[in-house]
């Protein structure tokens, strides 16, 4: 048994995990809100856990002046406010912050990056940490290049081919980029101090439990990737719907808007898992490959018929379940006219063997009546209607995924109403992960800064996924920014999106009630 | 069957449930059930030990519960069946909703124990996995096991139930290569976690040198009067680390309560040490620590910190002393890691070898310990 075994000796091959390496993570922007909302929060649940290194340290990185004492308090509170596991482990919370430091510097400052090579030099031997950088970027996109750039220049990213003992990793937070040249430029700036290997592209939904599932519900079952094509799917609908505004994101939201900060990134990261081939294993780059086939295979807006094709919005003052809140363009740090979106709907085509003639309805908004990400399928009738009555067809098929809230997957199947007539409900076959799986999943920070550390990039976006993203959307975003929209804001908060977001149906399909 | 469980007819075991799940329905409970999950408690003394496992495992993962209770000391013939609501984790997410399980609960006396696989097997629940959780060893059972096996998709067993251990290990061995289901040792499922902690902390080819040399090993385990073995656990681990190293089985000694297991190896004598603790915060049988030492004087000093999921390490040479550092140990006596250990791994060719290990050692010594 010995002699099949791996190389250590005590390694059951069936056991084997991933191996988390010793590193120092360190975050620019660290006083920002992702810091305190989701970065620390999952590195905290990782630590409580025993998921992070043994060797571990991370460093906080920004412009505001304050100690290593005070981050630490404050990201304390931060953890009691926003962790999954409340109230706060002290213990294991006093022994997490011994590892956690504040280096303050402006991201410009030669000097700043000086320190922190000193600091992190000591720190490596301090806890151990063997050289091993992760750099997450949690600032604005416009530092990225400089921040890289720096890093570069002060030694602190590593050339993959001269250095192989130790490695440097940077995780990039969304948007990559504004458009297609942006994002060419900025790929184009940091692959002159980065390999493609060294750089993780975040999109936190491809961390979620749900997501992920998507790969098993379609390749694990197969009754379901056997009717996946046009043969068998009427339409497809991705919704992300938000209850809340923009909250104190006025500032960036007005350089961004919904098809920047959702669509390109997220949704079309949905599509891509909804609609891609089996890959012939899962490895990333198998996934990757399979991935950027899909988006290289959606048809172009086409810009003579935008308006059947695309849809934008934003929301004026309404109520939000029974509460008065307030237009987009009354925001904080708004301008009060505004010409953003924070509504999009799209209808794209997906020109391959499989998808041909099936449209995928994608819709995003803020200030939408709940919160509710899902993706639905929508089946076509049987041939021949046997029950019509009245000529009312019965319902579709619909295979729901729920990504957000509530996580699961429902089935809506037409049922015979018991007694003598052949009357026909619709009912649902309803899975819930919260019924089954009690436990909360990890938050998908998790699971990314985990895979991160071990070198797995599977679940971030590729270079090319990222440019094929905006190849797409990059002449849709080009037409609304050169023709201003005459009827915002064209929805009231708490409902449903703008009305000529149904014009994209035709045929009586119309969005689903969520 | 617990004392509150009312009695029922057999033939109303269904409407009883459905009865049940009505009511549980008008409390806003959801009803799920991701398997059927069978227990069987031959002595009474396990039925609390067995009952928290249930516990655990329904905090997790929502099931139907048969819970089969024999009681070999009865005085009287007797069969009795019960129904109850149990109720599993809350609806993550859901404002509290609860989630309500079916159990049936049916106690009987040797003689009536024939006619419980005929009780069990109508409420299988359909297309659903069935587990077997067995109070005792699995083969040693003539009543229920071989009626209910075809239907299992796995058998969980609890290898402490044993009366002697080394004619376990030999039953197990001949079994495991006939069964074709997959089974489950709870106990085999208990030290995984440090398994693969020392699986780690040997992880490089330098360090693979020192298990070569290895000179004395200390593995402390809770002792409480519990369990019938209670340094089973320990065993265990020192069985895997012996298999997989290679040692030959030499002798046992016992001094006091520790026990003493001596092995040959192909450069020096190893000797493993069983020392008793007396800990509140560890399960029964739990190992809390280990002191490994080498024929060069390292010396390794592996501490459960057992709030923390985590072993605190410190290691030390001749020369020099290491800072000490930290490596995951997952608690795996609950909680999701409970459950992924016992219903979803394989036994594989670690757990053949290390049964062939200990049932070379002589239990009786250590039984007495």
């Amino acid at each position: 048994m010995l002699s099949s075994s791996p190389a250590n000796p005590l390694e059951e091959p069936s056991r084997s995990k991933k191996s988390i390496d010793p590193c120092i993570m360190v975050i620019f922007g660290a006083t920002g809100d992702l810091t305190a909302r989701k970065l620390l929060p999952a590195l905290y649940n990782l630590a409580l856990e025993g998921q992070l290194p043994s060797h571990f340290a991370c460093v906080g990185f920004a412009r505001r002046e304050k100690t290593s004492e005070m981050f630490r308090q404050e990201m304390l509170d931060a953890v009691n406010q926003f962790s999954r596991n409340k109230p706060v482990d002290l213990e294991a919370w006093n022994a997490f912050a011994e590892k956690l430091f504040y280096h303050r510097s402006e991201f410009d400052k030669e000097e700043g990056y000086k320190s922190l090579s000193e600091l992190l030099t000591k720190l490596d031997s301090q806890f151990g940490t063997k050289g091993n950088r992760i750099f997450y970027l949690s600032t604005q996109p416009s530092y990225f290049p400089l921040v890289i750039e720096k890093l570069h220049q002060f030694g602190l990213v590593y050339d993959v081919n001269q250095e192989p003992q130790k490695w440097s990793r940077v995780i990039i937070e969304k948007p990559f980029g504004r458009d297609l040249t942006s994002a060419q430029q900025l790929q184009a700036e940091i692959s002159q101090h980065l390999d493609e290997k060294q750089i993780y592209r975040i999109d936190h939904y491809l961390g979620k439990e749900t997501v992920q599932n998507l790969l098993v519900f379609r390749f694990s079952n197969s009754i379901f990737e056997s009717i996946w094509n046009n043969r068998y799917i009427d339409h497809i609908q991705i919704t992300v719907s938000e209850d809340q505004g923009i909250g104190t994101r006025g500032r960036l939201w007005e350089e961004a808007g919904m098809l920047r900060d959702i669509v390109q990134n997220h949704m079309m990261q949905l599509v891509c898992l909804v609609a891609m081939e089996p890959p012939i294993n899962l490895k990333a780059d198998a996934i990757h490959t399979e991935k950027i086939k899909v988006l290289k295979a959606i048809r172009p807006l086409p810009m003579d018929s935008l308006p059947q094709n695309a849809i934008r919005g934003q929301y004026g003052p309404g109520c939000i379940q029974g509460k008065e809140v307030s237009g987009y363009r009354q925001e904080a740090n708004v301008d009060p006219n505004s010409k953003i979106e924070t509504y999009a709907a799209l209808k794209l085509f997906i020109d391959n063997w499989r998808w041909m003639g099936v449209p995928f309805y994608l819709r995003a908004g803020k200030r939408l009546p709940k919160r509710a990400t899902e993706i639905a399928i929508i089946f076509k009738d049987a041939p021949v209607y046997l029950f019509q009555k009245n000529g009312v067809k019965g319902e579709p098929n619909t295979l729901t995924i729920r990504i957000q809230p509530d996580e699961g997957i429902s089935l809506k199947i037409n049922c015979k109403i018991p007694g003598l007539s052949n009357l026909v409900q619709p009912v649902k076959m309803d899975f819930q992960y919260g019924s089954y799986f009690g436990a909360l999943p990890p938050e998908a920070y998790e699971r990314l800064l985990c895979d991160c550390m071990s070198g797995d990039n599977t679940l971030f976006a590729r270079a090319d996924e990222a440019m094929a993203s905006w190849e797409l959307l990059t002449p849709l975003l080009e037409r609304w920014e050169s023709e201003a929209p005459v009827d915002f804001p064209n929805y009231a908060a708490g409902t449903w999106g703008p009305k000529a977001a149904e014009e994209l149906f035709d045929d009586g399909r119309h969005w689903r009630l969520l | 069957m617990t004392s509150e469980t009312p009695e029922i007819k057999i033939p109303n075991i269904e409407k009883e449930l459905v009865s049940l799940s009505e009511q549980a329905l008008d409390k806003k409970f959801v009803k799920a059930c991701l398997f059927t999950l069978v227990i069987y408690a031959r002595e009474p003394r396990r039925v609390q030990y067995l009952q928290e496992l249930v516990n655990t495992i329904l905090d997790k993962f929502p099931c139907r519960i048969i819970f089969i209770q024999a009681d070999v000391h009865a005085d009287h013939e007797y069969l009795h069946v019960g129904v109850s609501n149990l109720i599993s984790g809350q609806i993550s997410g859901s404002a509290g909703a609860k989630i309500s399980c079916d159990q049936i609960s049916i106690a009987a006396s040797p003689e009536q124990m024939f006619r419980v696989p005929s009780i069990v097997i109508p409420h299988i629940v359909t297309d659903l996995p069935v587990y077997l959780l067995w109070g005792q060893n699995p083969f040693a059972d003539s009543d229920i096991f071989p009626f209910l096996q075809s239907f299992a998709s796995r058998v969980v067993f609890d290898s402490e139930c044993s009366e002697n251990l080394k004619l376990f290990c030999q039953e197990m061995q001949v079994n495991l290569n006939k069964l074709k289901m997959e089974l489950t040792d709870i106990n085999w499922a208990l030290v995984s976690n440090w398994r693969d902690l020392l699986a780690q902390l040997f992880s490089t080819p330098e360090k693979w040198d020192e298990l070569k040399n290895l000179k004395s090993i200390v593995i402390t385990y809770n002792r409480t009067n519990a369990l019938k073995h209670p340094q089973i656990r320990a065993i265990y681990l020192q069985g895997w680390l012996a298999s997989r190293l290679k040692w030959r089985y030499r002798q046992v000694d016992r001094f006091d309560s520790e026990v003493l297991i001596s092995y040959y190896t192909d450069r020096n004598p190893v000797i493993v040490a069983l020392s008793p603790c007396q800990s509140s915060e560890l399960p029964s049988g739990a190992i809390s620590s280990l002191e490994i030492t080498t024929t060069q004087g390292t010396h390794y000093s592996v501490a459960r910190r057992h709030q923390h999921q985590q072993a605190i390490i410190h290691a030390s040479t001749p020369e020099r002393c290491e800072l000490s550092y930290t490596l995951p140990l997952p608690n795996v006596h609950r909680g999701l890691a409970f459950m992924k250990e016992i219903f979803y791994r394989h036994l594989g060719g670690h757990y053949h070898e290390t049964l062939q290990m200990i049932s070379q050692i002589d239990y009786k010594i250590i039984s007495d310990a």
